[in-house]
């Protein structure tokens, strides 16, 4: 973890996609990595561990495996995941599977900003796992 | 000669001698001028009174001799010359009176003789057979007596000749070797043969040539017997071959005498052709009528009036149970109780001279003593005697028929047409019958698929009336099918135009079919609109399960690029101050959250889960539901008012889709009263069914278009708020469930939604 600043590593197969997240959340004042499939996350994770880990499932070498196997490595590291409409039952898989947090695609970013917000400073007060489940738009 | 006659004439002998003795004596003592010999005229004139004609001349003879001796004895008063003169011419006198005499007699009985046999030629065969016979039986006896004189055969023979050509049979003699002696006129007529060339011919010649041996045979066996006559043909049929060659019936009688040992056969024929030819006629109109009585089972009896005895032919005695020559009461003895009455009715009523030549017919029982029942038809007429008041009836003649089977028949016809007549009328399908392209008849179904009440609104209208006019032409070409022969046409779905102008879409099955009056179409109709609307719903939901199956694939591809547009006009709307700017901003996230809003409703409805349907407390969704909605009815000022019977049985029902309706239904009535108001749900039993009511006293829908509510993408809800599934996909549900659901609305009073769901078993 850096000085100060949390770092969140944001993973999805689109650009645009990532740009909106770091411009969104620039203003927090986080520092960002970002990776365009589960892979590159796997290796980035790897390389070191982020405060938070924003990413997509669907992705080339995603999933639900892709959020086991990534919890199995960073077992306290609070993991967010969106997915484009994704369904209840994707979202109970995915929250089994070690997720801390399921957004379903189109997320409104003040919501985004908010949960990130509060699992950065809950897991800087304490290592106390919170789970955070919210809906996407209603 | 019969004795008497004998003796008479041996006594009239006797006094003829005594006479002509004494007469002799007188004649020697008296002188020979005396003319007393001329006394022999009385015994010669006794001797005329002989049958036998020789008789006389003998005596006369005697006379002269007697004379010629008187005349020699006697002592001579006178010259012996003049006394031999006198005596002479007296003698020849006496010889020319004798000889006249019995010509004289001769001559008559000729003349009886041949009326006689005249009388017996026209009298008939059998007569000209006698006479014949008794011609031959005289010209025997000339020929016995050839002593007396040729002139008696000659005069016998003209007469015979005379009976034979003038006979109106044919009469043909032949000898022993079968040649023809005499062949008279009728002879020519019948055989087409001169006699001419017929004398000297062989019989043969006149019969077939198939007869000729057996007939030969049977000519020569008769000649030995001691038949003199006989009928012919009772060995065999007689037939006779004309000159022509061809062959005719004949009736024959024969007949043979032996003239010096020497066997002559007299054939006396007739010619029977036209008699045979009657009788045929007549045996065949016998036939007839008797094959026409076995043929109709028919007895047949005649009632004598007068003496009221009734004669039954075999039949009709197997039929009225009694003999023949009974009375009429005891005729009608079986007659069934309760028709007799009527019966005899009818029989006197024949008898009323006011209408001559009365007939009846009438059907009646015959009730036999075993119980058996058996149908009659009696058809009688009267016959009339008499002039005027006069008028009597005198016989009623009749027929009766056993038509039991008939009868038996037609009430099997009249049952099974019984059968048909209700099948057609308890048919769920509407049936027509058409003959030339107009309704003959229609059942009930078909007057209440077309709206009439009456038959006479659909019979006798053309087919096209009732028809829309796109099927005319389908219509023509199937009628010209059946008409050509076809016997069923596949079904085909058409439309008809109802009496009050709506029109209906109905299933057609045709069949042709032909009966006396010609050939004529059968016509099923079965009412489908209710099968089309199903159809139709089902296509719908089927194209919107497609629609939810693409937006479910679509979702990923569109959820990104729509959470980058949205998040970057919330990004930039933070960092805005341009008012106009933060609007355009809003309203991009406005839409954004519409397209989320339709994509989650599409996907909601692509990713049902099959329904998992059981025995469902439906207050328990119904409490959890409103529970769900507290907080923003509150906010809206809705008051919940629930009437849940509390007996109400479950439902079989899928708790969450449940959930998804009543949530649905909640939502629509919070949106219909943005001002507050009340919201009534209400559950309780109806029939095998629940209903469910759910009801706002909301702005209420207009009539034009609560018809619409439940089509896909219909909404009424401004711009953004709705998604025009939520009541698509609550019918969705309900129809899944076997339930029903419809939607009442008085505008500015609020709607109702009524749900039926089976209950539980």
């Amino acid at each position: 973890m850096a000085e100060g600043k949390p770092t969140v590593l944001v993973v999805d197969d689109d650009g645009e996609m990532r740009s909106l997240l770091r411009d969104g959340l620039w203003s927090e004042g986080y520092v960002f990595r970002e990776a365009q499939d589960g892979d590159e996350a796997f290796l980035s994770v790897l390389r070191a561990v982020p405060d938070l880990i924003l990413t997509e499932i669907r992705l080339a070498a995603g999933g639900v495996d892709y959020i086991n196997r990534l919890r199995a490595i960073v077992p306290n590291c609070p993991i967010v995941v969106m997915t484009a409409f994704g369904d209840e039952k994707v979202q109970v898989d995915v929250l089994r599977a070690g997720a801390t947090a399921y957004f379903s695609k189109p997320v409104h970013l003040a919501e985004l900003r908010s949960c990130v917000k509060q699992l950065l400073d809950a897991g800087r007060q304490a290592a106390t796992k919170k789970v955070v489940v919210r809906e996407g738009v209603r | 000669m019969s004795p008497p006659l004998e003796k008479s004439t041996r006594l009239g002998a006797g006094a003829v001698g005594l006479l002509t003795t004494s007469i002799f004596v007188l004649d020697l003592l008296t002188p020979l001028g005396w003319a007393d010999w001329l006394l022999y005229f009385i015994p010669l004139v006794l001797t005329l009174q002989s049958p036998r004609d020789r008789d006389s001349y003998n005596f006369a003879a005697v006379v002269t001799l007697l004379a010629a001796l008187g005349g020699y004895f006697s002592p001579r008063d006178i010259h012996p010359a003049v006394a031999l003169m006198n005596r002479v011419l007296g003698l020849m006198v006496m010889w020319g009176v004798t000889w006249m005499i019995v010509r004289q007699k001769q001559a008559r009985s000729q003349l009886v003789g041949a009326r006689a046999a005249q009388a017996q030629a026209e009298a008939g065969r059998e007569a000209a057979v006698a006479a014949r016979e008794l011609a031959e039986a005289s010209a025997t006896g000339a020929i016995h007596r050839e002593s007396q004189a040729a002139r008696e055969l000659l005069l016998s023979n003209l007469r015979l000749d005379g009976i034979v050509q003038s006979a109106m049979d044919a009469i043909i003699t032949s000898d022993d070797r079968m040649q023809i002696l005499l062949f008279n006129e009728a002879a020519e007529r019948m055989f087409q043969c001169q006699a001419r060339e017929a004398i000297g011919e062989s019989v043969d010649r006149f019969l077939p040539a198939r007869f000729r041996e057996a007939h030969r045979h049977h000519v020569e066996d008769f000649g030995r017997s001691r038949v003199t006559s006989r009928k012919m043909g009772q060995l065999g049929k007689v037939m006779g071959l004309r000159g022509n060659g061809e062959e005719f019936p004949v009736e024959a009688a024969i007949s043979h005498i032996v003239v010096e040992g020497k066997t002559f056969y007299t054939v006396i024929l007739r010619d029977i052709t036209e008699r045979l030819r009657a009788e045929e006629q007549l045996r065949g109109i016998e036939e007839r009528s008797r094959l026409a009585l076995e043929a109709g089972q028919l007895g047949a009896w005649e009632h004598d009036v007068a003496t009221d005895l009734v004669q039954l032919d075999a039949r009709a005695q197997a039929i009225y149970r009694c003999g023949t020559g009974v009375s009429l009461g005891a005729m009608m003895a079986f007659v069934h109780p309760d028709d007799l009455h009527a019966l005899q009715e009818l029989m006197t009523s024949t008898h009323r001279p006011d209408a001559p030549d009365a007939r009846f017919t009438s059907e009646c029982r015959m009730q036999y003593p075993d119980g058996e029942v058996r149908w009659m038809v009696v058809r009688a007429q009267a016959f009339f005697e008499g002039e005027g008041a006069g008028l009597r009836v005198t016989r009623v003649v009749g027929t009766t028929q056993d038509v039991t089977a008939r009868k038996r028949v037609e009430h099997l016809i009249r049952q099974s047409e019984e059968r048909y007549r209700r099948l057609v009328a308890v048919s769920p399908y509407g049936i027509l019958v058409i003959r030339a392209d107009r309704v003959i008849f229609a059942n009930d179904q078909a007057l209440k698929l077309f709206g009439a009440v009456k038959a006479e609104e659909i019979v006798g209208r053309s087919l096209f009336d009732l028809f829309h006019q796109d099927c005319h032409d389908a219509m023509r070409e199937r009628a010209s099918e059946l008409l050509g022969g076809s016997q069923v046409t596949p079904m085909v779905e058409e439309r008809i135009v109802k009496q009050d102008g709506l029109q209906m879409d109905v299933e057609v099955s045709s069949a042709g079919f032909s009966d006396e009056e010609g050939p004529a179409i059968l016509v099923m109709l079965r009412d489908i609109s209710e099968r089309k609307r199903l159809q139709d719903r089902l296509r719908k939901t089927e194209r919107i399960a497609e629609l939810g199956t693409v937006a479910s694939g679509m979702a990923h591809e569109i959820g990104t690029p729509m959470n980058v547009i949205l998040g970057r006009a919330e990004y930039l709307m933070d960092r805005v101050a341009d008012e106009t700017v933060k609007r355009g901003l809003q309203t991009i996230v406005a839409q954004v959250e519409r397209i989320t809003r339709v994509m989650n409703q599409l996907l909601a409805f692509a990713r049902r889960k099959p329904p998992e349907r059981g025995p469902l407390v439906l207050r328990e969704i119904i409490e959890n539901s409103v529970e769900m909605f507290q907080e923003r009815l509150a906010k809206n000022r809705v008051q919940v008012e629930m009437q849940l019977d509390e007996a109400c049985p479950k439902v079989q029902a899928d708790a969450d889709q449940m959930n998804q309706v009543l949530i649905n239904l909640i939502m629509n009535a919070i949106h219909a009263m943005p001002d507050g108001g009340q919201l009534r749900i209400g559950m309780a039993q109806a029939d095998t069914m629940v209903k469910l009511t759910v009801a706002d006293t909301g702005c209420g829908i207009p009539p034009e278009v609560i018809v619409r509510v439940f089509d896909p993408f219909f909404t009424t809800k401004e711009f953004g708020k709705g998604t025009g599934l939520g009541l698509t996909v609550v019918k969705g549900i309900i129809e899944e469930h076997h339930g029903s659901i419809a939607a009442e609305s008085l505008e500015g009073k609020g709607t109702t939604f009524t749900i039926l769901l089976p209950r539980s078993a």
